[in-house]
Order: structure tokens, then sequence, then C-alpha cells
């Protein structure tokens, strides 16, 4: 008891330190000499930085695809393409410096606007580096955050599949990028943030990511509505080998995601590297055992969501768990995961067209809270706790639900956001982008 | 799906046409319905000397075609086919569409 009183009062102190300063005196990016580079880390991080974008462009972009009508499968994958491009120029602009400079506990500063001092000085034999990676060029840091900031939004546009307006989604998922991604990022990874202040663990975005995208795609699915007929009709996938080539590249593309967030090439990226694996596989052997106990058949889908939900529990913990944390995180989130995507589906009576809730929002919840049970000291260097890591998570579930609201609530009033019926029953690759499979 | 000759140039047309005047036409429709391809051919003719090259091939196989082959008079107009289609669910197996039903997984 007095143990968790202590505990509790540092944790507030903490807080309250962490609120009082608006420009903590913490590590700055700086300018380093070359011979200050590891080139092993560097070399990791520029291929970890092209495993991550290889999971939206073309993995995503086809898992979603595979799993919409025939006559939505050109919409559904530009979305992951388009916003690619939407995110890069808004991260470069602002959307970095926000996130990743030291500000206050909420947000960073605009020392990086157009990424103003990131500099690369051949003459000198000079180049910046940030302070949460000093042994890589800020411009591959840069890269590699960027291709999380591309993957979150492109995450929800599961929610809305089949029935959102190509604008409309474009302006909701800039404001979303800023409003939302930027400022819980710096919560949870600037050091400066105030949730990894407190000490909330989260080693490459179970709660930035998962969670965040969860949540934002729950919201989503509520302000747009069901499709019509939805709950009448069955809504027919276009092609589940295509799901499963994208599961796939997402599968190995998450090496970048979690090794990658080790932001060196050392024992601890592959460390993390083996329990995505094993959470991976766990959690499909868990979904396609379920389906079996429950439907007395596996379904291709089934074990492509049992990876995808093994994979998503993983990320926050893979840099602080052993093995058998690996294979406990991958049987929660099999479970679940498989409960978010039918049951609690049912329950929430939301429309989440590709299930983005049940398996991101669900699979980063699970993840989150069993960082605080199965972190091992030795492996990360750093104490768990339970308390923080649920405040963490459900902080940024709120946050992320209420701020996303908004955004749509703006965009219903002033754009709109649902195509229109006619539109909705021909299809949005024909009606709004003038193309379609034959 | 396509069987003939005529569809690499359909497919071109489908491009041309796409781009200038801004007509998107149905591949596999025009290959199906004889009404519907002397449609987009007069289309067609209307675009742009390429186009209308195009146009001319087609035509010329259509001519050339098979005796006895007929078009599809049953079916009066892509516009109908189209409306019908729209109108009418996909055939769904029964195990498959009661899976599908409100939920995808």
């Amino acid at each position: 008891m007095s143990n968790s009183t202590a505990f509790s009062r540092a944790r507030f102190a903490a807080l309250i330190a962490c609120f009082a300063a608006t420009s903590p005196a913490l590590a700055q990016p700086s300018t380093v000499g070359f011979d200050q580079i590891s080139a092993g880390d560097t070399a990791w991080m520029l291929s970890s930085t092209a495993l991550v974008l290889l999971m939206t462009i073309p993995g995503l972009a086809l898992f979603y695809a595979g799993m919409v009508r025939k006559k939505n499968v050109l919409g559904t994958a530009l979305q992951s393409f388009a916003i690619t491009a939407l995110i890069t120029v808004l991260w470069v602009v602002v959307g970095y410096s926000l996130a990743f400079t030291p500000g206050s506990a909420f947000i960073g500063s605009l020392d990086r606007f157009l990424l103003e001092g990131m500099v690369y000085l051949k003459s000198s034999s000079q180049l910046s580096v940030s302070h949460i990676a000093p042994t890589i060029p800020e411009s591959v840091f840069v890269m590699f955050q960027l291709t999380f900031a591309i993957i979150t939004p492109a995450l929800i546009t599961g929610a809305f599949a089949e029935r959102m307006r190509f604008g409309s989604m474009m302006v909701f998922m800039a404001l979303w990028s800023l409003l939302v991604y930027v400022p819980v990022a710096h919560w949870v990874w600037e050091p400066g943030g105030w949730l990894a202040a407190m000490g909330a663990l989260d080693f490459a975005g179970g709660t930035v990511v998962h969670i965040n995208a969860g949540a934002a795609g729950l919201v989503c699915a509520w302000m747009l509505g069901p499709r019509s007929n939805f709950g009448k009709d069955a809504f027919l996938p276009y092609n589940l080998a295509l799901t499963l080539t994208g599961a796939s590249l997402l599968w190995v593309g998450w090496f970048g995601f979690n090794a990658g967030s080790a932001v060196a090439a050392d024992g601890r990226a592959g460390m993390a590297m083996l329990v995505t694996q094993v959470a991976a596989a766990t959690a499909a052997l868990v979904w396609m055992a379920v389906e079996w106990l429950t439907r007395s058949r596996v379904t291709l889908l089934g074990a492509c969501s049992g990876a995808v939900a093994g994979l998503v529990a993983i990320t926050p913990a893979s840099g602080f768990v052993n093995v058998v944390g690996a294979l406990s995180i991958g049987l929660a989130a099999g479970l679940f995961c498989f409960w978010g995507a039918t049951g609690l589906k049912r329950l929430l009576r939301a429309d989440d067209s590709l299930d983005v809730f049940g398996i991101h929002g669900i699979g980063g919840l699970v993840g989150a809270i069993l960082t605080g049970v199965f972190a091992d000291k030795a492996i990360g260097g750093v104490d768990s706790h339970l308390g923080v890591q649920a405040l963490g998570a459900f902080a940024t579930l709120i946050y992320s639900g209420v701020v996303s609201f908004l955004i749509l609530l703006l965009i219903r009033s002033t754009m709109g956001l649902r195509v229109t019926p006619d539109q909705e029953r021909g299809g949005v690759d024909l009606a709004l982008h003038s193309e379609q499979i034959i | 799906m396509v069987h003939d000759d005529k569809f690499p140039i359909a497919a071109q047309l489908f491009i041309r046409l796409k781009r200038s005047p801004g007509r998107v036409i149905d591949v596999t429709w025009m290959l199906e319905n004889e009404l519907y391809a002397l449609e987009v051919l007069k289309v067609a003719r209307g675009a742009d000397a390429e186009s209308a090259e195009l146009a001319a091939r087609y035509e010329t196989l259509l001519r050339n075609r098979k005796p006895g082959a007929t078009a599809a008079p049953q079916q009066p107009t892509a516009f109908a086919r189209t409306s019908s289609f729209m109108a009418e669910p996909e055939p769904v197996p029964a195990e498959v569409g009661r899976h599908y039903v409100g939920s995808l997984r």
C-alpha cells in the first residue's frame, strides 16, 4: 500500500512538473559530426522505413481492397495511396516539428517547420540528429516516423469504406493527422510528452497508431451511418486473395514497424522481431481455433485477421517482452479481437465496415494493458505500471474519439460526408473516380 | 471473360474516350451487345481521328463476324441493362450469403 502511494505521488509530481513547464529543459535535435552516426543503425532504419511504407502501399491498400465489394475496390485502394501523398506533405511542413521537437507536455514546437534546421553539411562533415535517435541522420528519423504518420489515418479508412466522399475524406485525414495523430505522438514518444513523462510504454505504436485509429474509426462509422442495406444484403468481398496478399505484406512490413522502433540494429531490435513473429503466429492460430470451435470451419479471412490482431497487440510490447509474453499477448489478441470483430461489433451497432475498431482498437488496448503485465525489465530496462498503461490507452481512446467527432461534425455541416444513395448503389469507383474493374 | 479480337480495340476506346470527351464506356457490354457497341462507335467517330480509326476497325470486325451470329436484340439498350444490374443484388450462394450479412468476419 505504501509503495503504491509513493508511486502515485511520484507519478502525480511528474505530471504536474510536466504541465507546469511549457518548454522543459530537454535534449534538442542537434548537429553532430558524421563520425557520430552508426552505419549499421542507419542501414537498418532505412530498410525499416521502406518496410513500413510497404505496409500501407500496397499492403493495407490490398488488404482493404480485397474485402470490399467489386464496385468499390479501386476507390478503397486509392484512399490509402492518396493518404500517403497527403500526409507526406503535411509531415514535412509541420507535422514532424509538432510531434518530435520539445515544446509543451501536449505539443511540440515549430522549430522544424518546413524541416528548417534539419541539415546535411558535406563540406563540414556535419548533419543533424534527433534527440530521440542520436545515431542516425535526422532525415532518416523524419522518414521513419512519416511512415507511421501515413499508416495511422490509412487504417481508419476501413471503418467508413464504400460510402465516404473522397474530398471529405482527404480533408478529414489532413485535420485528423494534425489535431489527433501529431499531439498523441508527442504525448507518448517525445520525452517531454505527458504520457512519456509518466512512464507510459508504447514501443512501436499500440497507443499512438492502433488505439488512436481504432477510436477514430468507430466514431467515423457512427457518424457516417451504415451502408445502405447493411444487415439485409450480403456484402461479398471482392477478392480475398488480395486480402491475403495485403495481410502478408503487413506481416513482413511489421518487422520494420516493431524492430525498427528500436532505432538501432541491435539485440533489442532482434527481440522485437522475434516476439512480433511469435505473437502474430499465435493469434492467427487462436483465431482459427475459435472459428473451428464456434463455426466448424476455418476461413482465410479469419487467419489473416488473427495474424493482424497479434501484430497489433504486440506492437506496444515488442521492445519490452520476452517470448512467453509474446505467446500470452498473441493468445489474448486472438480471443479478444475475434470478439471485437463479431460480438462487440453487434453490440456497438456501428457499420465499422472492415472492423477497424474490432481489430486495431481492441488489439491496441489488449497490447497496451498487457505491456504493463509482461514487460521484462531485463529487456526494456524500465519498470512498467499497469495503471499508467491503462491511463495512456484510455486517454488516447477518448481524445481521439472526441476530436474525430468534432472534425466530422465540421465536415458534415460544410462539405458533407457521404456519397449520394445513387452513387453508393452504383459504387464509388465509377461514381467518384470514373474507373471500374471489368 | 473476353474471347475475341474486338477486346483490345474496345479497351483502347475505353481509354481514349475517357480522356476525351470524358465518356466512360462498358467494355464488356460493348463486346456482348452490338447495339451498345454501335452507339459507342458513333461517339468515337465524333471524338478525334484516332478514336474514329479505332471505331472503323471495330466496325470491320463486326461486319466480318461469323454468318449466323446475331446481336442481342432481347436486351434493347445498355441503359436498361445497367439499370437492372444496379437494381438487382448480385446472385449469392446461400451458404456464402448468410456469412456476409451484417458482418464480414
